[in-house]
Protein backbone atom coordinates (compact mmCIF):
# COMPACT_ATOMS: atom_id res chain seq x y z
CA UNK A 1 0.00 0.00 0.00
CA UNK A 2 2.77 2.47 0.89
CA UNK A 3 4.61 1.66 -2.29
CA UNK A 4 1.47 2.33 -4.24
CA UNK A 5 1.12 5.68 -2.49
CA UNK A 6 4.70 6.54 -3.31
CA UNK A 7 3.96 6.14 -6.99
CA UNK A 8 0.78 8.21 -6.90
CA UNK A 9 2.61 11.12 -5.30
CA UNK A 10 5.40 10.89 -7.83
CA UNK A 11 3.02 10.83 -10.78
CA UNK A 12 1.08 13.82 -9.54
CA UNK A 13 4.13 15.95 -8.82
CA UNK A 14 6.19 14.81 -11.82
CA UNK A 15 4.75 17.25 -14.41
CA UNK A 16 5.61 20.25 -12.22
CA UNK A 17 9.09 18.88 -11.50
CA UNK A 18 9.71 18.21 -15.18
CA UNK A 19 9.10 21.88 -16.02
CA UNK A 20 10.63 23.39 -12.90
CA UNK A 21 13.93 21.54 -12.60
CA UNK A 22 15.29 22.00 -16.16
CA UNK A 23 14.30 25.66 -16.32
CA UNK A 24 15.47 26.68 -12.84
CA UNK A 25 17.78 24.16 -11.20
CA UNK A 26 19.87 23.44 -14.31
CA UNK A 27 20.40 27.13 -15.20
CA UNK A 28 21.49 27.77 -11.61
CA UNK A 29 24.04 24.96 -11.77
CA UNK A 30 25.15 26.26 -15.16
CA UNK A 31 25.69 29.75 -13.70
CA UNK A 32 27.72 28.32 -10.85
CA UNK A 33 29.90 26.34 -13.27
CA UNK A 34 30.30 29.31 -15.63
CA UNK A 35 31.38 31.54 -12.74
CA UNK A 36 34.64 29.55 -12.60
CA UNK A 37 35.39 30.31 -16.26
CA UNK A 38 36.09 33.20 -18.61
CA UNK A 39 33.84 33.42 -21.64
CA UNK A 40 32.81 36.24 -23.99
CA UNK A 41 29.57 34.57 -25.05
CA UNK A 42 30.86 33.76 -28.56
CA UNK A 43 34.09 31.77 -28.38
CA UNK A 44 33.47 28.05 -28.82
CA UNK A 45 35.35 27.11 -25.64
CA UNK A 46 35.39 28.49 -22.12
CA UNK A 47 38.69 29.26 -20.39
CA UNK A 48 39.13 27.91 -16.89
CA UNK A 49 39.38 30.78 -14.43
CA UNK A 50 39.54 29.08 -11.06
CA UNK A 51 38.35 31.67 -8.58
CA UNK A 52 39.58 34.45 -10.90
CA UNK A 53 36.13 35.98 -11.33
CA UNK A 54 35.56 36.01 -7.59
CA UNK A 55 38.93 37.71 -7.02
CA UNK A 56 37.98 40.31 -9.65
CA UNK A 57 34.72 40.81 -7.82
CA UNK A 58 36.45 41.40 -4.49
CA UNK A 59 38.60 44.11 -6.12
CA UNK A 60 35.80 45.69 -8.16
CA UNK A 61 34.71 49.02 -6.64
CA UNK A 62 31.51 49.05 -8.69
CA UNK A 63 30.51 45.66 -7.30
CA UNK A 64 30.81 46.95 -3.74
CA UNK A 65 29.04 50.16 -4.63
CA UNK A 66 26.18 48.16 -6.13
CA UNK A 67 25.96 46.01 -3.02
CA UNK A 68 25.93 49.17 -0.90
CA UNK A 69 22.97 50.48 -2.93
CA UNK A 70 21.13 47.20 -2.34
CA UNK A 71 21.78 47.64 1.38
CA UNK A 72 20.46 51.22 1.23
CA UNK A 73 17.30 49.77 -0.31
CA UNK A 74 17.09 47.20 2.50
CA UNK A 75 17.64 49.84 5.18
CA UNK A 76 15.11 52.24 3.66
CA UNK A 77 12.47 49.50 3.46
CA UNK A 78 12.97 48.50 7.07
CA UNK A 79 13.33 51.98 8.54
CA UNK A 80 10.79 53.94 6.48
CA UNK A 81 8.61 51.81 4.24
CA UNK A 82 7.49 49.18 6.76
CA UNK A 83 6.80 51.61 9.65
CA UNK A 84 4.74 53.85 7.34
CA UNK A 85 2.89 50.77 6.05
CA UNK A 86 2.16 49.81 9.66
CA UNK A 87 0.86 53.31 10.40
CA UNK A 88 -1.42 53.20 7.36
CA UNK A 89 -2.67 49.72 8.30
CA UNK A 90 -3.50 50.77 11.87
CA UNK A 91 -5.30 53.88 10.62
CA UNK A 92 -7.17 52.00 7.90
CA UNK A 93 -8.26 49.34 10.39
CA UNK A 94 -10.25 51.94 12.32
CA UNK A 95 -11.81 53.62 9.34
CA UNK A 96 -15.22 52.28 8.56
CA UNK A 97 -16.30 54.49 5.69
CA UNK A 98 -14.27 54.59 2.46
CA UNK A 99 -11.63 52.23 3.82
CA UNK A 100 -12.17 50.00 0.77
CA UNK A 101 -11.53 52.88 -1.63
CA UNK A 102 -8.40 53.96 0.21
CA UNK A 103 -7.13 50.40 0.35
CA UNK A 104 -7.61 50.12 -3.42
CA UNK A 105 -5.70 53.35 -4.05
CA UNK A 106 -2.80 52.37 -1.80
CA UNK A 107 -2.54 48.83 -3.18
CA UNK A 108 -3.04 49.64 -6.87
CA UNK A 109 0.61 50.46 -7.74
CA UNK A 110 1.68 46.96 -6.67
CA UNK A 111 -0.29 45.23 -9.44
CA UNK A 112 0.90 47.54 -12.24
CA UNK A 113 3.58 46.35 -14.67
CA UNK A 114 7.03 47.47 -13.48
CA UNK A 115 7.54 49.06 -16.89
CA UNK A 116 4.57 51.31 -16.22
CA UNK A 117 5.77 52.17 -12.70
CA UNK A 118 9.31 53.00 -13.83
CA UNK A 119 8.25 55.04 -16.85
CA UNK A 120 5.47 56.90 -15.03
CA UNK A 121 8.03 58.11 -12.49
CA UNK A 122 10.70 58.71 -15.11
CA UNK A 123 8.28 60.83 -17.13
CA UNK A 124 6.98 62.67 -14.08
CA UNK A 125 10.48 63.41 -12.78
CA UNK A 126 11.90 64.32 -16.20
CA UNK A 127 9.04 66.74 -16.73
CA UNK A 128 9.15 68.38 -13.31
CA UNK A 129 12.75 68.15 -11.97
CA UNK A 130 14.86 67.19 -15.01
CA UNK A 131 18.19 67.33 -13.16
CA UNK A 132 17.06 64.86 -10.45
CA UNK A 133 17.70 61.59 -12.30
CA UNK A 134 20.99 62.92 -13.70
CA UNK A 135 22.37 63.84 -10.30
CA UNK A 136 24.94 61.36 -8.93
CA UNK A 137 23.99 62.38 -5.38
CA UNK A 138 20.22 62.35 -5.67
CA UNK A 139 19.24 59.82 -8.34
CA UNK A 140 19.13 56.96 -5.84
CA UNK A 141 16.45 58.82 -3.87
CA UNK A 142 14.25 58.84 -6.98
CA UNK A 143 14.62 55.06 -7.12
CA UNK A 144 13.68 54.78 -3.45
CA UNK A 145 10.59 56.88 -4.15
CA UNK A 146 9.41 54.68 -7.02
CA UNK A 147 10.20 51.43 -5.22
CA UNK A 148 8.39 52.60 -2.08
CA UNK A 149 5.42 53.70 -4.17
CA UNK A 150 5.24 50.24 -5.63
CA UNK A 151 5.55 48.16 -2.46
CA UNK A 152 4.08 50.16 0.42
CA UNK A 153 0.49 49.12 -0.33
CA UNK A 154 1.50 45.47 -0.36
CA UNK A 155 2.96 45.69 3.13
CA UNK A 156 0.00 47.77 4.34
CA UNK A 157 -2.43 45.06 3.25
CA UNK A 158 -0.21 42.37 4.77
CA UNK A 159 -0.38 44.20 8.11
CA UNK A 160 -4.13 44.72 7.74
CA UNK A 161 -4.56 40.97 7.40
CA UNK A 162 -2.47 40.51 10.56
CA UNK A 163 -4.42 43.16 12.49
CA UNK A 164 -7.68 41.46 11.52
CA UNK A 165 -6.57 38.33 13.35
CA UNK A 166 -6.05 40.09 16.70
CA UNK A 167 -8.82 39.55 19.26
CA UNK A 168 -10.71 42.86 19.77
CA UNK A 169 -11.44 42.00 23.39
CA UNK A 170 -7.77 42.48 24.24
CA UNK A 171 -8.07 46.17 23.33
CA UNK A 172 -11.36 46.61 25.16
CA UNK A 173 -9.92 45.12 28.33
CA UNK A 174 -6.85 47.34 28.06
CA UNK A 175 -8.97 50.44 27.49
CA UNK A 176 -11.02 49.72 30.63
CA UNK A 177 -7.72 49.75 32.48
CA UNK A 178 -7.05 53.22 31.08
CA UNK A 179 -4.22 52.19 28.79
CA UNK A 180 -3.27 54.81 26.20
CA UNK A 181 -3.46 54.20 22.46
CA UNK A 182 0.30 54.13 22.13
CA UNK A 183 0.66 51.64 24.97
CA UNK A 184 -2.02 49.43 23.37
CA UNK A 185 -0.06 49.49 20.14
CA UNK A 186 3.26 48.93 21.87
CA UNK A 187 2.18 46.13 24.22
CA UNK A 188 -0.67 44.40 22.37
CA UNK A 189 -0.46 45.08 18.64
CA UNK A 190 3.30 44.91 18.08
CA UNK A 191 3.97 41.64 19.96
CA UNK A 192 1.02 39.91 18.31
CA UNK A 193 2.04 41.21 14.90
CA UNK A 194 5.59 39.93 15.24
CA UNK A 195 5.14 36.92 12.91
CA UNK A 196 3.59 39.12 10.20
CA UNK A 197 6.29 41.76 10.64
CA UNK A 198 9.00 39.13 10.23
CA UNK A 199 7.35 37.85 7.05
CA UNK A 200 7.04 41.34 5.60
CA UNK A 201 10.62 42.19 6.61
CA UNK A 202 11.85 38.98 4.96
CA UNK A 203 10.07 39.86 1.73
CA UNK A 204 11.41 43.43 1.89
CA UNK A 205 15.00 42.32 2.55
CA UNK A 206 15.09 39.61 -0.11
CA UNK A 207 13.18 41.82 -2.55
CA UNK A 208 15.67 44.66 -2.03
CA UNK A 209 18.64 42.35 -2.56
CA UNK A 210 17.38 41.07 -5.91
CA UNK A 211 15.71 44.24 -7.17
CA UNK A 212 16.12 45.01 -10.87
CA UNK A 213 13.19 46.23 -12.96
CA UNK A 214 12.57 49.79 -11.78
CA UNK A 215 16.27 50.70 -11.69
CA UNK A 216 16.94 49.17 -15.09
CA UNK A 217 14.03 51.06 -16.61
CA UNK A 218 14.36 54.37 -14.75
CA UNK A 219 18.11 55.02 -14.78
CA UNK A 220 19.82 51.89 -16.09
CA UNK A 221 22.15 52.18 -13.09
CA UNK A 222 23.34 55.62 -14.22
CA UNK A 223 24.63 58.25 -13.75
CA UNK A 224 28.05 56.63 -13.43
CA UNK A 225 26.76 53.65 -11.37
CA UNK A 226 25.09 55.98 -8.85
CA UNK A 227 21.98 53.77 -8.88
CA UNK A 228 23.62 50.48 -9.85
CA UNK A 229 22.32 47.38 -8.04
CA UNK A 230 23.81 43.89 -8.05
CA UNK A 231 21.18 42.61 -10.48
CA UNK A 232 21.56 45.52 -12.95
CA UNK A 233 25.35 45.26 -12.73
CA UNK A 234 25.42 41.53 -13.47
CA UNK A 235 23.02 42.13 -16.34
CA UNK A 236 25.36 44.75 -17.80
CA UNK A 237 28.42 42.56 -17.36
CA UNK A 238 26.72 39.65 -19.13
CA UNK A 239 24.69 41.29 -21.87
CA UNK A 240 26.58 44.52 -22.61
CA UNK A 241 30.21 43.76 -21.71
CA UNK A 242 30.26 40.07 -22.74
CA UNK A 243 31.86 39.00 -19.46
CA UNK A 244 29.70 35.92 -18.95
CA UNK A 245 31.91 34.32 -16.27
CA UNK A 246 32.13 37.51 -14.22
CA UNK A 247 28.41 38.15 -14.57
CA UNK A 248 27.76 34.60 -13.32
CA UNK A 249 30.05 35.13 -10.33
CA UNK A 250 27.99 38.19 -9.31
CA UNK A 251 24.85 36.11 -9.89
CA UNK A 252 26.16 33.42 -7.53
CA UNK A 253 26.92 36.07 -4.91
CA UNK A 254 23.39 37.43 -5.35
CA UNK A 255 21.82 33.98 -4.91
CA UNK A 256 23.89 33.36 -1.78
CA UNK A 257 22.86 36.73 -0.35
CA UNK A 258 19.16 36.27 -1.17
CA UNK A 259 18.85 32.69 0.04
CA UNK A 260 21.14 33.40 3.00
CA UNK A 261 18.95 36.27 4.22
CA UNK A 262 15.84 34.13 3.66
CA UNK A 263 17.20 31.30 5.79
CA UNK A 264 18.36 33.76 8.46
CA UNK A 265 14.90 35.36 8.62
CA UNK A 266 13.13 31.99 8.73
CA UNK A 267 15.40 31.04 11.62
CA UNK A 268 14.49 34.30 13.34
CA UNK A 269 10.79 33.52 12.80
CA UNK A 270 11.17 30.01 14.22
CA UNK A 271 12.99 31.42 17.24
CA UNK A 272 10.37 34.11 17.84
CA UNK A 273 7.52 31.59 17.41
CA UNK A 274 9.09 29.35 19.99
CA UNK A 275 9.39 32.16 22.52
CA UNK A 276 5.67 32.88 22.39
CA UNK B 1 -10.96 62.84 19.75
CA UNK B 2 -12.40 64.78 16.80
CA UNK B 3 -8.94 66.13 15.97
CA UNK B 4 -7.49 62.64 16.05
CA UNK B 5 -10.12 61.42 13.60
CA UNK B 6 -9.44 64.33 11.28
CA UNK B 7 -5.69 63.71 11.39
CA UNK B 8 -6.23 60.02 10.71
CA UNK B 9 -8.41 60.71 7.69
CA UNK B 10 -5.99 63.36 6.43
CA UNK B 11 -3.07 60.90 6.50
CA UNK B 12 -5.10 58.25 4.71
CA UNK B 13 -6.34 60.66 2.05
CA UNK B 14 -2.79 61.81 1.40
CA UNK B 15 -1.63 58.18 1.09
CA UNK B 16 -4.47 57.36 -1.30
CA UNK B 17 -3.70 60.48 -3.35
CA UNK B 18 0.00 59.61 -3.56
CA UNK B 19 -1.01 56.17 -4.82
CA UNK B 20 -3.24 57.48 -7.58
CA UNK B 21 -2.02 60.95 -8.60
CA UNK B 22 1.02 59.85 -10.64
CA UNK B 23 -1.36 57.74 -12.71
CA UNK B 24 -3.82 60.61 -13.10
CA UNK B 25 -0.94 62.85 -14.20
CA UNK B 26 0.13 60.23 -16.75
CA UNK B 27 -3.39 59.90 -18.16
CA UNK B 28 -3.75 63.70 -18.40
CA UNK B 29 -0.36 64.14 -20.06
CA UNK B 30 -1.29 61.49 -22.62
CA UNK B 31 -3.90 63.91 -24.02
CA UNK B 32 -1.54 66.89 -24.29
CA UNK B 33 0.68 68.09 -27.12
CA UNK B 34 4.44 68.46 -26.61
CA UNK B 35 3.95 72.23 -26.50
CA UNK B 36 1.25 71.93 -23.83
CA UNK B 37 3.55 69.78 -21.70
CA UNK B 38 6.35 72.33 -21.96
CA UNK B 39 3.94 75.17 -21.19
CA UNK B 40 2.76 73.65 -17.93
CA UNK B 41 3.28 70.10 -16.79
CA UNK B 42 0.60 70.24 -14.10
CA UNK B 43 -2.12 71.85 -16.23
CA UNK B 44 -5.14 69.85 -17.31
CA UNK B 45 -5.39 68.94 -21.02
CA UNK B 46 -7.83 71.73 -21.90
CA UNK B 47 -7.40 71.12 -25.62
CA UNK B 48 -7.11 67.35 -25.59
CA UNK B 49 -5.42 65.65 -28.53
CA UNK B 50 -5.45 62.02 -29.60
CA UNK B 51 -2.24 62.38 -31.60
CA UNK B 52 -0.21 60.57 -28.93
CA UNK B 53 -2.52 57.59 -29.06
CA UNK B 54 -2.25 57.54 -32.85
CA UNK B 55 1.52 57.40 -32.37
CA UNK B 56 1.09 54.42 -30.05
CA UNK B 57 -1.18 52.70 -32.59
CA UNK B 58 1.64 52.96 -35.17
CA UNK B 59 4.08 51.15 -32.88
CA UNK B 60 4.15 47.44 -32.04
CA UNK B 61 1.87 48.13 -29.07
CA UNK B 62 -1.16 46.31 -30.53
CA UNK B 63 0.81 43.20 -31.50
CA UNK B 64 2.35 43.38 -28.03
CA UNK B 65 -1.14 43.27 -26.58
CA UNK B 66 -2.00 40.14 -28.58
CA UNK B 67 1.34 38.46 -27.84
CA UNK B 68 0.98 39.13 -24.11
CA UNK B 69 -2.59 37.85 -24.20
CA UNK B 70 -1.52 34.59 -25.88
CA UNK B 71 1.55 34.01 -23.70
CA UNK B 72 -0.34 34.80 -20.49
CA UNK B 73 -3.34 32.61 -21.37
CA UNK B 74 -1.20 29.65 -22.42
CA UNK B 75 1.17 29.87 -19.48
CA UNK B 76 -1.59 30.28 -16.89
CA UNK B 77 -3.60 27.30 -18.15
CA UNK B 78 -0.57 24.98 -18.04
CA UNK B 79 0.46 26.46 -14.71
CA UNK B 80 -2.94 25.73 -13.15
CA UNK B 81 -2.88 22.11 -14.32
CA UNK B 82 0.66 21.43 -13.10
CA UNK B 83 0.25 23.31 -9.83
CA UNK B 84 -3.08 21.65 -8.98
CA UNK B 85 -1.62 18.18 -9.51
CA UNK B 86 1.51 18.95 -7.53
CA UNK B 87 -0.35 20.82 -4.78
CA UNK B 88 -2.63 17.79 -4.35
CA UNK B 89 0.37 15.43 -4.27
CA UNK B 90 2.13 17.48 -1.60
CA UNK B 91 -1.04 17.71 0.51
CA UNK B 92 -2.20 14.08 0.40
CA UNK B 93 0.56 11.69 -0.63
CA UNK B 94 3.88 10.61 0.77
CA UNK B 95 6.47 9.86 -1.83
CA UNK B 96 10.18 9.47 -2.37
CA UNK B 97 11.97 12.81 -2.49
CA UNK B 98 8.89 14.75 -1.34
CA UNK B 99 10.70 16.96 1.16
CA UNK B 100 13.61 17.57 -1.20
CA UNK B 101 11.32 18.58 -4.07
CA UNK B 102 9.26 20.79 -1.77
CA UNK B 103 12.31 22.70 -0.53
CA UNK B 104 13.58 23.09 -4.10
CA UNK B 105 10.20 24.43 -5.19
CA UNK B 106 9.88 26.83 -2.26
CA UNK B 107 13.42 28.16 -2.75
CA UNK B 108 12.02 29.51 -6.03
CA UNK B 109 10.00 32.06 -4.02
CA UNK B 110 13.19 33.78 -2.89
CA UNK B 111 15.50 33.12 -5.80
CA UNK B 112 16.93 36.05 -7.77
CA UNK B 113 15.73 35.17 -11.27
CA UNK B 114 18.64 37.15 -12.73
CA UNK B 115 20.98 34.27 -11.92
CA UNK B 116 19.22 32.20 -14.61
CA UNK B 117 19.27 34.77 -17.42
CA UNK B 118 22.55 33.87 -19.16
CA UNK B 119 21.88 30.10 -19.08
CA UNK B 120 18.30 30.52 -20.34
CA UNK B 121 19.54 32.85 -23.06
CA UNK B 122 22.11 30.22 -24.07
CA UNK B 123 19.59 27.37 -24.01
CA UNK B 124 17.32 29.38 -26.28
CA UNK B 125 20.22 30.17 -28.63
CA UNK B 126 21.26 26.50 -28.72
CA UNK B 127 17.71 25.51 -29.61
CA UNK B 128 17.97 28.03 -32.49
CA UNK B 129 14.53 29.47 -31.78
CA UNK B 130 15.57 33.02 -30.79
CA UNK B 131 13.89 34.69 -33.74
CA UNK B 132 10.92 32.39 -34.33
CA UNK B 133 7.55 32.30 -32.61
CA UNK B 134 8.87 29.30 -30.68
CA UNK B 135 10.74 31.78 -28.51
CA UNK B 136 7.31 32.77 -27.17
CA UNK B 137 6.63 29.14 -26.27
CA UNK B 138 9.97 29.04 -24.50
CA UNK B 139 9.14 32.28 -22.69
CA UNK B 140 5.77 30.85 -21.63
CA UNK B 141 7.52 27.70 -20.32
CA UNK B 142 9.87 29.89 -18.28
CA UNK B 143 6.85 31.75 -16.89
CA UNK B 144 5.28 28.44 -15.90
CA UNK B 145 8.46 27.34 -14.13
CA UNK B 146 8.95 30.60 -12.25
CA UNK B 147 5.35 30.87 -11.06
CA UNK B 148 5.08 27.24 -9.95
CA UNK B 149 6.51 27.98 -6.50
CA UNK B 150 3.73 30.34 -5.47
CA UNK B 151 0.99 28.37 -7.24
CA UNK B 152 1.92 25.00 -5.75
CA UNK B 153 2.36 26.60 -2.35
CA UNK B 154 -1.08 28.18 -2.41
CA UNK B 155 -2.88 25.10 -3.76
CA UNK B 156 -1.13 22.74 -1.37
CA UNK B 157 -2.44 24.95 1.43
CA UNK B 158 -5.93 24.61 0.01
CA UNK B 159 -5.84 20.84 -0.55
CA UNK B 160 -4.41 20.27 2.93
CA UNK B 161 -7.72 21.55 4.32
CA UNK B 162 -9.66 18.87 2.46
CA UNK B 163 -10.01 15.99 4.91
CA UNK B 164 -8.01 12.89 3.99
CA UNK B 165 -11.09 10.83 4.88
CA UNK B 166 -12.83 12.23 1.80
CA UNK B 167 -9.92 11.15 -0.39
CA UNK B 168 -9.85 7.67 1.18
CA UNK B 169 -13.63 7.22 0.99
CA UNK B 170 -13.65 8.04 -2.70
CA UNK B 171 -10.76 5.66 -3.24
CA UNK B 172 -12.65 2.86 -1.46
CA UNK B 173 -15.66 3.54 -3.70
CA UNK B 174 -13.43 2.38 -6.50
CA UNK B 175 -12.36 5.73 -7.85
CA UNK B 176 -8.81 5.72 -9.21
CA UNK B 177 -6.69 8.50 -7.75
CA UNK B 178 -6.81 10.48 -10.98
CA UNK B 179 -10.61 10.26 -10.93
CA UNK B 180 -10.72 11.30 -7.29
CA UNK B 181 -8.67 14.28 -8.32
CA UNK B 182 -10.67 15.34 -11.39
CA UNK B 183 -14.15 14.49 -10.08
CA UNK B 184 -13.86 15.59 -6.46
CA UNK B 185 -10.80 17.70 -5.82
CA UNK B 186 -10.81 19.95 -8.85
CA UNK B 187 -14.47 21.03 -8.50
CA UNK B 188 -13.87 21.67 -4.80
CA UNK B 189 -10.82 23.78 -5.50
CA UNK B 190 -12.32 26.18 -8.05
CA UNK B 191 -12.21 29.18 -5.66
CA UNK B 192 -8.53 28.54 -4.91
CA UNK B 193 -7.76 28.00 -8.60
CA UNK B 194 -9.38 31.36 -9.40
CA UNK B 195 -7.15 33.14 -6.87
CA UNK B 196 -4.02 31.42 -8.21
CA UNK B 197 -5.01 32.17 -11.80
CA UNK B 198 -5.54 35.87 -11.03
CA UNK B 199 -2.19 36.23 -9.27
CA UNK B 200 -0.39 34.38 -12.06
CA UNK B 201 -2.13 36.48 -14.72
CA UNK B 202 -0.94 39.67 -13.03
CA UNK B 203 2.62 38.32 -12.60
CA UNK B 204 3.00 37.04 -16.16
CA UNK B 205 1.25 39.95 -17.85
CA UNK B 206 3.59 42.37 -16.07
CA UNK B 207 6.83 40.40 -16.43
CA UNK B 208 9.71 42.26 -18.01
CA UNK B 209 13.23 40.86 -17.72
CA UNK B 210 12.72 37.35 -19.13
CA UNK B 211 10.91 38.84 -22.11
CA UNK B 212 13.76 41.33 -22.55
CA UNK B 213 16.36 38.56 -22.72
CA UNK B 214 14.43 35.83 -24.53
CA UNK B 215 12.49 37.75 -27.17
CA UNK B 216 14.79 39.02 -29.92
CA UNK B 217 12.31 39.88 -32.65
CA UNK B 218 10.39 43.21 -32.37
CA UNK B 219 7.36 41.53 -33.95
CA UNK B 220 7.19 39.11 -31.03
CA UNK B 221 7.59 41.77 -28.33
CA UNK B 222 5.32 41.35 -25.32
CA UNK B 223 3.41 44.38 -24.05
CA UNK B 224 6.02 45.46 -21.48
CA UNK B 225 8.72 45.36 -24.20
CA UNK B 226 6.53 47.34 -26.58
CA UNK B 227 5.92 49.95 -23.89
CA UNK B 228 9.60 50.13 -23.05
CA UNK B 229 10.38 51.09 -26.67
CA UNK B 230 8.92 54.50 -25.94
CA UNK B 231 11.77 55.27 -23.59
CA UNK B 232 14.98 54.21 -25.29
CA UNK B 233 18.42 55.35 -24.24
CA UNK B 234 18.30 58.52 -26.30
CA UNK B 235 15.52 59.96 -24.20
CA UNK B 236 11.77 59.80 -23.92
CA UNK B 237 8.96 61.62 -25.67
CA UNK B 238 6.84 62.29 -22.62
CA UNK B 239 3.28 62.64 -24.01
CA UNK B 240 3.61 59.63 -26.33
CA UNK B 241 5.13 57.54 -23.54
CA UNK B 242 2.28 58.58 -21.26
CA UNK B 243 -0.25 57.48 -23.88
CA UNK B 244 1.40 54.06 -24.09
CA UNK B 245 1.57 53.83 -20.29
CA UNK B 246 -2.08 54.76 -19.94
CA UNK B 247 -3.14 52.06 -22.40
CA UNK B 248 -0.84 49.50 -20.81
CA UNK B 249 -2.06 50.23 -17.28
CA UNK B 250 -5.75 50.21 -18.20
CA UNK B 251 -6.36 46.44 -18.57
CA UNK B 252 -4.49 45.72 -15.32
CA UNK B 253 -6.44 48.39 -13.45
CA UNK B 254 -9.76 47.05 -14.79
CA UNK B 255 -8.92 43.46 -13.81
CA UNK B 256 -7.75 44.68 -10.42
CA UNK B 257 -10.91 46.69 -9.76
CA UNK B 258 -13.14 43.78 -10.77
CA UNK B 259 -11.30 41.10 -8.78
CA UNK B 260 -9.35 43.05 -6.18
CA UNK B 261 -10.54 41.09 -3.16
CA UNK B 262 -9.26 37.81 -4.65
CA UNK B 263 -6.06 39.33 -6.04
CA UNK B 264 -5.16 41.01 -2.76
CA UNK B 265 -5.90 37.90 -0.73
CA UNK B 266 -3.89 35.72 -3.12
CA UNK B 267 -0.91 38.06 -3.03
CA UNK B 268 -0.89 38.56 0.72
CA UNK B 269 -2.48 35.51 2.39
CA UNK B 270 0.13 33.16 1.03
CA UNK B 271 2.77 35.37 2.59
CA UNK B 272 1.07 35.54 5.99
CA UNK B 273 0.53 31.79 6.23
CA UNK B 274 4.10 31.06 5.19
Amino acid sequence: MTRCRDLRGLWFSAPAAVVYLPLIAIPLAYSLYLSFHYWDGRAPAWTAAGIGNYLDMAKDKVFWRSLAHNLVLVAFSLAVQLPVAMLLAVLLERTRRLDGLMRTCVFLPYVLPTVVIALVWRSLITASVPEWLASPDWSLSAILLAVTWRFIGFHTVLYLAGLGMIDRQLYEAARLDGTSEWQCFRHITLPLMKPVIIVSATLAIVGSMKYFDIVFLMTGGDPDHATELLATYLFKMGFAHDRMGYSSAIAVALVVLALGSTVAMLQLKRWSDRRQ
Amino acid sequence: MKAATAARLAILWIAAAVGVLPLVWTACTAFKTDAAVTAGIWSLPLQPTLANFAEVAKSNFSTGLLVSLAVTAGAVLVLLALAALAGYAFAHFNFVGKKCLWITLMAGLFLPVHATLIPLYRIEADLAISRSWLSLVFLAAVYVAFNLSFSVFYLRGFFAQVPSALVEAAAIDGCGSLRVFTRIMLPLSVPALVVVALVDIVMIWNEFVFALVLIRSPKLATLPLAVRNFADDTGLAIPQTCAALTLAALPVIVVFLVAQRKIISGLTEGAVQG
